[in-house]
């Protein structure tokens, strides 16, 4: 347990050395700002306050399904195919460490590329003079994209913990991700609940729903058991 | 301070390890030779405890490398075929996070890291990025990575691989240091190196053991009046070289 701060402090630095990390970053902003900029000037007058938030989010959750792969596919796969693994396992650390720090690395390098978000509910008050933008979804998104960068981003730690190739796992998670997002608009009920959009939208509307919560804390809690297994395995083959 | 008793390992149909048992006491160096692909680095993958044995048990000072596996760790200094590291950390920096995650008290880390940076040669690349490295420095900083948490034993595979004869020098000169205080398994198969640091040899072969005895004796017995290249080519040597 020891162990976990100290990778944790390597994993982040080595996202802050990494050029993919940057380009994932970028990106994120910079569509996130356009998308943003453009609802200003598409939106009738007064109803921007109102929509700007709700549309951005379900934008930035679309794109997040394409650019966390990006972030999680080096974490334990560049390890494996680069031998670092058995430095790392042969120190006194656990499987569990090992799985817990590679996301909780990742996740804080989300938490950092999401902050300057902050800046659109800024200038929505800025902008918007006598309409008052609505409080509630800037709180409950913030909620729901921690939420589902959480799951998607442990989904993504278990594929790289799979194969040994980082293209493979970003393809992979991607894959599984968007197949995760396809299923939500299924007409099957029980289908449609595996949905990882489904279970994001009412956050973009302004609603934290306890079932989302649950929907978001187990879909992490089974990738990070899944990774540790196959940590595990490892040992085997 | 290294019991390996019956040692298995499959992989799917193939044998890499045999039933391998040897001992190894404290304090002395042993030399692990075998062909490519004969079981060194499986059989130091398990007592590493980075991978599990699929019959048989081994102890490393006491400790079952499986079932204590985290004892083992903290005892254990390892250096792995090819040198892997972090290439994108500067070698001090690579240097401290590693005995952080050893458990290196903070209070001697520092010292710790002087230490083995002055042992292994480092002091002029200490601030380099281990990426940029020649093949010889990254070799000598994982020999640093093993060494820095004072483990009571070290297993070397291949350590001298890819170094200049001056760095091979100077590399078997800390080995034999290191003996002197510590107990060393290690693997290669430079034999002239065998002859010069290890008290003892044993040879692996298609997984199997087929020689375990101290080095002088070895070379008496199969009467190779001068080289355990030889004795080696004796042992290992297959009916009209039908593998590799």
């Amino acid at each position: 347990m020891n162990a976990i701060p100290v990778l944790v402090r390597r994993e982040l630095s080595s996202f802050f050395v990494s050029p993919i990390a940057y380009v994932v970053m970028t990106v994120f902003l910079m569509v996130a700002g356009l998308d943003f900029a453009y609802s200003y000037f598409s939106a009738e007058s007064g109803q921007f306050a109102y929509d700007a938030i709700p549309l951005l989010l379900g934008d930035v959750g679309r794109m997040l399904i394409f650019l966390v792969p990006l972030l999680t596919m080096r974490v334990l796969s560049d390890e494996i195919n680069s031998g670092t693994i058995e430095t790392l396992m042969t120190a006194p650390v656990s499987n569990t460490d090992v799985v817990v720090s590679k996301f909780l690395g990742a996740f804080g390098f989300f938490v950092v590329m999401l902050i300057p978000m902050f800046a659109f509910p800024v200038m929505l008050y800025a902008v918007s003079g006598d309409a008052k933008p609505d409080t509630g979804p800037m709180i409950s998104g913030a909620a729901g994209l921690l939420l589902l960068g959480m799951a998607a981003i442990s989904f993504g730690v278990c594929v790289s913990a799979c194969v040994r190739n980082q293209i493979s796992a970003a393809v992979a998670t991607a894959l599984g991700l968007a197949l995760l997002w396809w299923v939500g608009a299924s007409d099957v009920g029980w289908l449609r609940y595996l949905g990882i959009l489904y279970h994001f939208e009412s956050f973009a509307k302004g609603l934290i729903d306890t079932r989302d919560v649950v929907y978001f804390v187990t879909a992490t809690a089974l990738s990070l058991f899944g990774a540790v297994g196959v940590v595990a395995v490892r040992r085997w083959r | 301070m290294i019991e390996v008793r019956n040692l298995t390992k499959l992989y799917g149909e193939t044998v890499a390890v045999d039933r391998v048992s040897f001992d190894v006491a404290r304090g002395e160096v042993v030399g692990f030779v075998g062909c490519n692909g004969a079981g060194k680095t499986t059989t130091m993958r398990i007592l590493t405890s980075f991978a599990a044995a699929t019959d048989g048990d081994a102890y490393m000072g006491g400790y079952h490398v499986f079932r204590d596996s985290d004892q083992v760790r903290r005892i254990v200094g390892y250096l792995p075929e090819n040198t892997p590291l972090y290439n994108e950390m500067r070698v001090r920096e690579y240097l401290m996070f590693r005995a952080r995650l050893k458990g290196v008290p903070a209070c001697l880390r520092k010292r710790r890291v002087a230490e083995c940076v002055e042992r292994c040669g480092l002091a002029e690349v200490g601030t380099r990025i281990i990426g940029h490295l020649s093949k010889g420095y990254r070799q000598r900083v994982g020999l640093a990575d093993a060494l820095i948490g004072d483990p009571k034993i070290l297993i070397l595979d291949e350590p001298t691989v890819g170094l200049d004869p001056n760095q091979v020098r100077e590399t078997r000169e800390l080995i034999r240091e290191l003996g002197e205080t510590r107990t060393v398994l290690l693997s290669t198969h430079i034999l002239p190196e065998v002859e010069l640091i290890c008290g003892r040899t044993i040879i692996i072969d298609r997984g199997r053991i087929v020689a375990d005895a101290p080095t002088a004796e070895l070379m008496r017995k199969y009467g190779a009046d001068e080289r355990l290249e030889d004795v080696f080519v004796r042992l290992t040597a297959r009916e009209g070289g039908e593998e590799e």
